[in-house]
């Protein structure tokens, strides 16, 4: 029944029917209960050790880059700082470190390759399943405790992946038909199928490693996946092979536009952010539009002070009192979590300079406020690095002209590298700490 | 001690390691995970993927595939591929295509889902387009 070469792992696995097994095997009957669990009613001819290869040795390189770029914005949030946190204290924070603000493109490309890979990982998945689904019915259910647990943690595996897929792509929609927290499922999530995977990967590599350096040998061992009974082919595994790989480059196509921006954009149908925003110079994507939050021009207009605050006390500022500063011009990308980014050029005042204003040069963290009074990301705290980074604005204008309603006027955060979301709009508070 | 490890377990020490690390990562995520949200929605969504997928998902496009081959026979694959990737991007996308969240897609982002239906519509019939010109193409090659 041994699938694989005697490699590290795989030799160990399957070789024990004897041992504590009798006992349970008394207690499941012998002949398979009902037709796929039988072998001979599974007919692909294209199922094969060699077909999940060519598959898994593709998933492990996009896998993990889904799954690091995915940690990292976790990261990028800065949970340690105020009331940044949106994700319970575990024992992955282990893990977190003060996220920088070079390159400024970080985020945007790293969010980028979530999304965008993510989606195009997508059809591969759903491959690898389909070549594996004969092993959901094999028969014994068990042959070993190491067997049963092997497949405990391969419903640990699939349940998780195929969560992660699907609430990142509705995520992406903003579309939420569950009651869960998405942020907070979809990060530990993520660790329940980092362990699984990792398990996975040591007992598999050894036979896809095989199966792709000798084909030939891969063919003459016990291949657990072929059919014993193929019906005759009506497509080739290139084939197939090619369908997917068309199918993961028209996802990435027409998704991968709203990251890279330019005439790319346009090429992005499908995308959430994806097409064109109208022209002018305010005409990029938003996350969050003034009216949904209930900000309007009542709160935003000559009457707006800015509330500057710390060691020194604390002054309030016009818009005119903040355009007489020092103002200073970069262009800069704004990257969203969910995967799309546009650099802008934007122009203001510079946050160390407003540290300094405020009795705290070497400012430690800064707590920021919207004039938005309900709903997420109304508030965010930036740390040391963030602030003393001479591209780190309190931005007036973008594109020299006024920001819009919708990115924030009167004033806006905008830090290199920072997830979106944190770049506050309708700033209405800044409270510095020495 | 490894022999009856083995005769007990069903593996090496090195496996058993293994998978106590692998279930130690697992299952300390895990608890985080169910505490996410009602435990009812999050196990739903979590055991309902792969009931979905396994078990209705996978033998009803099996099924949809075997029907099609049958009938069509060697031209199968000009509608097969097309039909898949439209498939599949209606897979993906159809929040956005059905306007699914139409209410909180506008709140967001200020532009409307309603594009979506008539670019995938688009891009599927592109997709069909141009397996029908393979067609077309090889069958006038092959006189």
């Amino acid at each position: 029944m041994n699938s694989g070469p005697p490699g590290l792992l795989a030799g160990t696995v399957a070789g024990s029917i004897r041992g504590a097994m009798p006992t349970l095997r008394s207690l499941v009957p012998e002949d398979p209960p009902a037709p796929p669990f039988r072998r001979d009613f599974w007919r692909s001819p294209l199922r094969g050790v060699r077909l999940t290869s060519i598959l898994g040795a593709t998933l492990l390189v996009a896998i993990p880059l889904v799954s690091v770029t995915g940690l990292l914005s976790h990261v990028a949030y800065n949970p340690g700082l105020g009331e940044n946190r949106i994700v319970a204290r575990g024992p992955f924070d282990v893990l977190l470190f003060d996220w920088p603000t070079h390159p400024a493109w970080l985020y945007a490309a790293s969010q980028g390759v979530h999304v965008t890979l993510g989606l195009a990982a997508f059809p591969i998945v759903l491959a690898k399943l389909w070549s594996v689904i004969p092993k959901l019915f094999v028969w014994p259910p068990a042959r070993s405790v190491a067997h049963a647990l092997e497949r405990a943690s391969l419903a640990l595996l699939v349940g998780a992946v195929l969560f992660e897929f699907v609430t990142g792509i509705l995520n992406i929609q903003n579309y939420y038909p569950w009651k869960f927290n998405f942020v907070e499922a979809h990060y530990y999530g993520a660790w329940v199928f980092l362990g699984a995977f990792g398990l996975h990967v040591g007992l598999k590599f050894p036979t896809m490693w095989a199966a792709l350096r000798k084909p030939r040998l891969s063919q003459e061992l016990a291949d657990t996946l072929a059919a014993p009974a193929p019906d005759p082919p009506t497509i080739s595994r290139r084939g197939l092979l090619g369908t997917v790989g068309a199918a993961s480059v028209l996802l990435a196509v027409t998704g991968a536009g709203q990251s890279i921006g330019g005439p790319f954009r346009r090429l992005a149908l499908l995308a959430p952010r994806g097409g064109t925003s109208g022209d002018g110079p305010n005409a990029f994507p938003v996350n969050k539009t003034a009216s949904a939050v209930g900000v309007g021009p009542d709160r935003t207009g000559a009457s707006w002070r800015l509330e500057l605050k710390g060691p020194a006390g604390a002054v309030k500022l016009s818009r005119e009192d903040l355009l007489r500063l020092d103002q200073h011009a970069y262009d800069l990308p704004i990257a969203c979590v969910e995967g799309w980014s546009t650099t802008q050029r934007w122009s203001g005042v510079r946050l160390r300079d407003l540290a300094r204003m405020a009795g705290a040069a070497d400012g430690r963290e800064v707590r920021v406020q919207s004039l938005q009074r309900a709903g997420e990301f109304r508030q965010t705290t930036l740390g040391a690095d963030q602030i003393a980074d001479e591209r780190s604005l309190l931005a007036l204008r973008v594109n020299a002209t006024d920001l819009s309603l919708d990115h924030g006027f009167p004033a806006r955060i905008i830090v290199p590298a920072l997830p979106g979301v944190h770049c506050t709009k309708w700033v209405s508070d800044l409270e510095f700490t020495a | 001690m490894s022999r009856r490890l083995d005769a007990v377990y069903g593996g090496g020490p090195v496996l058993l390691l293994g998978m106590l690390a692998a279930f130690a990562v697992s299952g300390a995520a895990l608890v985080y995970f169910v505490q996410s949200g009602p435990l009812v929605s999050v196990a739903l969504w979590f055991g309902g993927a792969i009931v979905l997928h396994d078990l209705v998902l996978f033998p009803a496009y099996s099924l949809l595939d075997r029907g099609a081959a049958r009938s069509l026979g060697g031209a199968i694959n000009y509608l097969r591929v097309p039909t898949l990737l439209s498939a599949l991007l209606f897979l993906v996308w159809f929040p956005l295509i059905l306007g699914l969240s139409e209410e909180r897609f506008r709140n967001a982002s200020g532009m409307s889902t309603s594009v979506y239906l008539g670019r995938w519509l688009a891009v599927s019939a592109a997709l069909f387009a141009i397996s029908a010109v393979v067609v077309v193409v090889r069958r006038l090659r092959a006189r």
